[in-house]
Formats: structure tokens, sequence, C-alpha cells
């Protein structure tokens, strides 16, 4: 039923696609943005079909009948739809399509949509061809599923790759419109705004769905780490780095009619990195912790999905190469600090790029397999965002045009700032962390004079003013946190205390081991309890076996310390022995405040704009 | 404008819980060094994030070593030769290409800017 209500609905809207492209839905409705309202729901209603499937535990069809577990919470089992490689391209289809609903509102030119149901039927088709989720089984009354991966059972789980698709496809619109407006050669300022509109929806989900990704890393995986360079994590960095130079030079191209081109270019391959980052994931041409089990087949497809948008992107850079020289504008302007941010933001997104795919290179050139992790990523962008960190304190008060006015305040705030990093390079003795002061304290000072004369009074100013000195924050905090964590791995014995002195201040007490059957758990809890002179926090680590599989999990206990947070999993317990790995992560919190206050920042300007 | 009254407390008070958030200093040089050796029979994890058999028996391999007085960088040596490159997250410095890419870039973009828009010839 489930199944081919599913497939009905997927070859109902093929069908409606062609039927719009050939023109023949004039004869049947008069009104384009109807049909094309009917194409975006019957798209859009495959995935509905799916939840509700996997809702009522529908186990002959084949994917739900591997991803959800007949004892599985609701919640989870809801969830489930999008646990697979099959549900998440579904899932990517129904977004495209809801944004295909909500642009229709704003912009109906039929060119437009044209494209945007073109690339949604590529992907319909895809899935039809290799990954159809809506296959069935033979139906066998006694099976009960073989469960969602535990991991993925997290409440994060369920709001994190939903928002990440979001931010991904957001960028559909501005591709459509960018290619438009280059089709078209109307590069009214109207269209430009839609694009700026857009793009800030699309990077606001993108860096929502990145921070959850990150926070829900912190807290299941149980490392104490809250970015890995993983290729996956990189590869949701590139269109969150296109995007945010887009979001910069668009502001050029609407302020001062310039850069028009060079927006239009980087909304187009914005979009290419987002699909192409899907990609790598899903043809496992990559290792990584987020592999999906994959067949050739889906690579080849997507490849081609790919190679399309790009040759319709090249086509269009040729077509379009004899406009660009006519930018011109002054040395010292916000034009050019502008120009700045995308020259570092566009190698940053490169080198991200090509420290993902080089282990492949080198494979294949070299005959050598080499890692490239944290070291390398760190030092490229410690020397790529230095500068723009630098510069970011002063641009936003340069003015537009040519900036004349001269005074001495630049040169003050510099000098405070090394008096400050000296300061703090005498108490804490960390050349990191100084580092880190000196490239945001400019920041912060200039933040903290412009807030009382123009933040404080101008709203668009105002959310501007917020992402940037929360950038400030973020890095501090991020430095600090990495510079001075402190891990320790302790190990209680039977018949030993039951307490263990971690330093002159500070033990570890071990209150006590539970045992607790859950609906699809068994969870085995260890409380304990840090003693801190007079301060006591108590946490309670657990490890979970889950029906059916068996597989355990190791569920991580955090308790807050002022900013700072303690985090403790259980690296092994038998039965006359517990191993305790504490992780001591100061300023943490902070860091997902300055997160928290950067989507909330991009949400002001996107609100203002009503 | 109460929005922007409420954010700016909002971040005054983070500054003053801030000022209480200081304490202990980086002891564990150790751990920093397990999080650039790969667990290589994991998926892109490193050793000090990974509970499996590998890791572990490498963590106290390694303990011992500094113990007995080797340092990080003859450790390190050691293991890319039994391992192959592909144990260290830190790409060794013969990837030349690779480490020089990021201002490599940052000059291929700033070029094709500078022929592009020509916007540093503009004479009034």
């Amino acid at each position: 039923m489930i199944s081919n209500l599913g497939n009905f609905f997927l070859f109902f809207s093929l069908i409606s696609i062609t039927v719009f492209y050939t023109g023949w839905s004039k004869k049947i409705f008069t009104s384009d943005t109807v049909f094309l309202n009917l194409i975006y729901v019957t798209s859009a209603s495959p995935f509905l079909v799916l939840v509700i499937g996997f809702a009522i535990s529908d186990y002959t069809v084949l994917n739900i009948f591997q991803n959800s577990y007949i004892d599985d919470p609701i919640f989870y089992k809801v969830t489930s739809a999008w646990g697979s490689h099959e549900g998440s391209i579904l899932l990517w289809i129904f977004l495209i399509n809801i944004y295909g609903i909500f642009f229709l509102k704003t912009n109906s030119n039929k060119e437009i949509h044209k494209q945007i149901i073109f690339i949604s039927s590529l992907f319909i088709l895809y899935l039809l061809i290799s990954s159809n989720p809506f296959q069935k089984i033979e139906l066998d009354k006694t099976l009960e599923g073989l469960g969602l991966n535990p991991i993925l059972q997290h409440l994060l789980f369920i709001i994190h790759p939903p928002t990440l698709f979001l931010g991904y496809i957001g960028l559909i619109i501005p591709f459509v419109l960018a290619s438009h407006i280059l089709i078209s050669k109307n590069f009214s300022e109207n269209l430009f705004n839609q694009m700026l509109f857009w793009s800030k929806i699309s990077w606001f989900f993108l860096t929502f769905g990145i921070v959850l990704g990150s926070y829900w890393a912190y807290s299941e995986l149980g490392w104490g780490g809250w970015w890995f360079w993983d290729p996956v994590e990189n590869i949701s960095l590139i269109p969150w780095l296109l995007n945010t130079a887009l979001i910069h030079s668009l502001q050029v191209s609407i302020k001062s009619n310039q850069l028009k081109l060079w927006s239009l270019n980087l909304a187009l391959y914005s979009f290419i990195a987002a699909v192409f980052g899907t990609f790598l994931v899903r043809s496992n041409l990559i290792v990584s912790v987020h592999s999906f089990a994959t067949d050739p087949l889906r690579g080849l497809f997507l490849i081609m999905i790919i190679a399309y948008l790009f040759m319709v992107t090249v086509r269009l850079n040729v077509k379009s190469v004899s406009y660009f020289n006519q930018d011109t504008f002054k040395i010292i302007s916000k034009e050019t600090f502008l120009l700045l941010n995308n020259i570092f933001f566009i190698a940053a997104a490169l080198t991200v790029l090509v420290g993902t795919i080089y282990p492949l290179f080198s494979e294949i050139f070299y005959n050598s397999s080499v890692s490239i992790g944290a070291p390398y990523y760190n030092f490229a962008f410690n020397f790529l965002m230095s500068p723009i960190i630098l510069l970011m304190a002063f641009a936003p008060q340069i003015k537009w045009g040519e900036h004349k006015r001269k005074n001495n305040q630049t040169f003050y705030i510099i000098a405070i700032s090394i008096l400050i990093t000296a300061i703090v390079y005498y108490l804490l003795g960390n050349i990191f962390f100084s580092l880190s002061v000196f490239i945001t304290m400019p920041l912060f000072i200039k933040s903290f004079l412009v807030f009382f004369k123009k933040a404080s009074k101008d709203r668009s100013f105002f959310s501007q003013w917020l992402a940037h000195l929360s950038i400030g924050l973020f890095i501090v905090a991020a430095v600090y946190t990495e510079q001075f964590d402190y891990e320790k791995n302790i190990t209680f014995e039977k018949g030993d205390s039951n307490e263990i002195v971690l330093d002159e201040d500070t033990s570890l007490l071990l209150e006590n081991i539970k045992d607790s059957d859950l609906s699809n758990h068994q969870k085995i809890s260890v409380d304990l309890i840090v003693v801190e002179k007079k301060l006591k926090y108590s946490l309670s680590p657990s490890k979970n076996i889950y029906q059916p599989s068996g597989q355990v999990t190791n569920e991580v206990s955090t308790v807050n310390r002022y900013f700072d947070q303690y985090y403790a999993t259980i690296s092994m317990i038998e039965s006359d022995k517990v191993s305790i790995n504490l992780v001591y992560k100061p300023f943490i919190n902070l860091l997902w405040i300055s997160l928290i206050l950067l989507v909330f920042s991009i949400f002001l300007s996107i609100i203002k704009r009503k | 404008m109460k929005i922007l009254k409420l954010t700016s407390n909002f971040l005054l008070v983070i500054f003053l819980l801030s000022l209480f958030s200081m304490g202990y200093s980086n002891e564990n040089k150790l751990n920093d060094y397990f999080k650039t050796i790969r667990c290589l029979v994991c998926e892109g994890q490193s050793i000090n994030e990974s509970d499996t058999e590998f890791a572990i028996n490498l963590k106290e391999q390694i303990k011992i070593k500094t113990n007995s007085g080797m340092s990080i960088k003859e450790i390190n040596r050691e293991l890319v030769e039994i391992y192959g490159e592909q144990i260290s997250f830190n790409p060794s410095k013969n990837h030349f290409l690779l480490w020089v890419m990021p201002l490599i870039l940052v000059l291929v973009i700033f070029m094709f800017i500078r022929n592009k828009l020509k916007f540093f010839y503009k004479k009034k």
C-alpha cells in the first residue's frame, strides 16, 4: 500500500513535469502557478508517504524494514525515515519542492521554476533508477525490523539532517536566480535582492545545521571534541564558506552596483558544492564516519547530475565572460574589503576541497595513501582566517565608494590589543591563545566603540555587528577550549577507595552503579561526583545495549561549571573495575553560545527585511 | 528595539560570567598527539577517540615509549615506518604542494581579480 502510493506519486510528478515542459498543461490549467503548485505538492508527497509508512511500521517495504524496529519509540520510528540513504535523498527532493512552493509566492517567473522542477526531476529519476525507497519485500508476519542505528537515536538527529539539508537545498534558489539573470541578461536590483534574501535563508539553516551536527558529535560520540575535520564535516563547510562569501559580495552588487557577475558565479558554484558534497558522501569514495552503505551506480548517477549542473554553469561563464571588465573601484573602500573577504573565503573553501580529495589524488598518482586531518586544516585556517578577522574589526566602518576620513583610532586600537595580548601571555603563558586574543581584540574594542554610536540604533547594522562579534567570541572560546582542556582516565577497582584525587583541589567520587531495562535498550550507568573544595558536580555516564542489534553505545554525561564543563564517559566496565574518561572543557559553553548568537544574528537580518 | 537591548544585556552577562571561568593548564600533550594518529581499523577516527583494540594497544605502546624517554618525533617516525604514511593525520612535508596550497589559492584568486576586474588601475 505505502509502496504503491509512494511510487505512484513519484511517477505522477515526473509525468506532470513533462507535461509542464511540453506546454500541454496550458490546455488543462489556465494558470501556470496552479500547475506549478500541483507539481511541487505531488513531488513533495512521496516523502510524507514514507514517513507514514515508518509511523505505522509497514514492513512490506524493504527500506522501512531495514531501518526501523517495532519497539522503537514512535518518535524515532518517524525520524528513521531519513536515517537511510534512500530516505535522505527523498527528504532532499521533498525540501527542493517545499522551497519551490515558498519561492513561488515571491516570484512566479515560469522560466525560473522550470529549472527548479527540472533539478527536482533529476533527483526523482535518480531515486527510481538506483535507490528506490519504496522497494517491496515478501510479507512475513513475524518481522520486527532491523532497527535504526542506535547512534542515530538522539533528539538532535531528528533536527540536524533536515536543517542541514534545508541549508544545502536553500542554495538552489540563488542558483536558479543566478542562471536566470545570466540567461535573460536582466541585471535588475530586485532579482539581486531576492538572491540575497534566499542565500541568507540558506545560510541560516546551514549554520544552524552545522552547529547542531557539531553539538551532536560533542554530546553523543563521547570523544569530547566538537569538530573533527572529518570529510563530511569539511564538505558541509565548503558551501557554508562559499555562501558566506556570496552574502558579502551581494552587498557590493546591490549597494554599489559592482561585482555582479562575481556574485552570480558564486551563487552557481555554491549550489554545485552542496550537491558535490552529498555525492562524495554517498559514493563511498572517501572514508568517513558518516559513510552510508553504497553501490557504484548511485555515485555514477549523482556524478551525472553534478556534470549537468557544472556544464550549465560553465556555459553561462563562457557566455558572460565579456561583462567582466566593467567593475572598477577605489582601493580604500568598502568594496575592496568585501572583495578581500571573498578572496579568503573562497580560498578557504578551495583549501578544504583540496584537502578532502587530496588523499584520492595521492593514491592515484603517488600510489601512497595519506591522511589529512586537524593539523593541516588548523594550519590552513589559521593562515586564511586570521587576516580576515583582523580586517573584520575595521571593515564595517569603511565607507562605500571612497573612504577619506583618517584618524589615529586604528593605531590606538592595535596598540591596546598588543598590550592586552602581552598581559594575557604573561598570565597564561600560552602562545596560541594569546595570538587568538591578538586577532580578535581589535574586533571587540571596535564593536564596543561602535555599539553606542550606531549598532544600538540601526537594526540592520546591529545584526551584522552581532554576527561579527559572535565570530570573535567563537574564536576566543574555541582556542581556549582546545588549549586548556584536560583529560584523565581514572580506574576504580573493587575493594579500593571509591574516591580518587585528581589534583590538590578536586577529586572524583564513585557513588554507585545501576543497571536498568528500558523499552529498546538496557542501560548500565555509573554515578559520579566531582568534588571541588565546597562545590559538587554530579555526573552519570552510561553504556546502552540496544535491541535488536546488541550494539553498545557510550552515553556521555556532562555537568556545567559556569562556562566550563565536566564531560564523562565510561571507557571500560567489568565486574571488578570501572574506567572513567573525564574531560574538563573550559569555555565550551561560551563556544556554543557564540554559535547560537551567530545563528540568531542572521535570523535578525532575515526578519528585518519584511 | 527591545530585542536589541535584551541581546546586548545578554552579551554583558556573558562577559561577566566568563571572568569566573578560568582555571587549569594544559598538561596532557600526549592526548594532543593521540589526536593526530589515525585509528586504521576505524572510519576516519583518531586513536584518541576510538575504543577499538587497535587504538587502545597503540595508546599503551606510545605511553610506554614516552616513559622510556623517546620523543614524540621519534615515535612518529617509527609509526610511519611500520604503518605507512596514512597513520598520521599530519601529512609529512613531502607533500609540499598541499602545504603551500592555501597561499597559492589566495594568490591565484587575487591574480584573477586583478586581471578581470582591473580596479587597481582606475585613475580618476
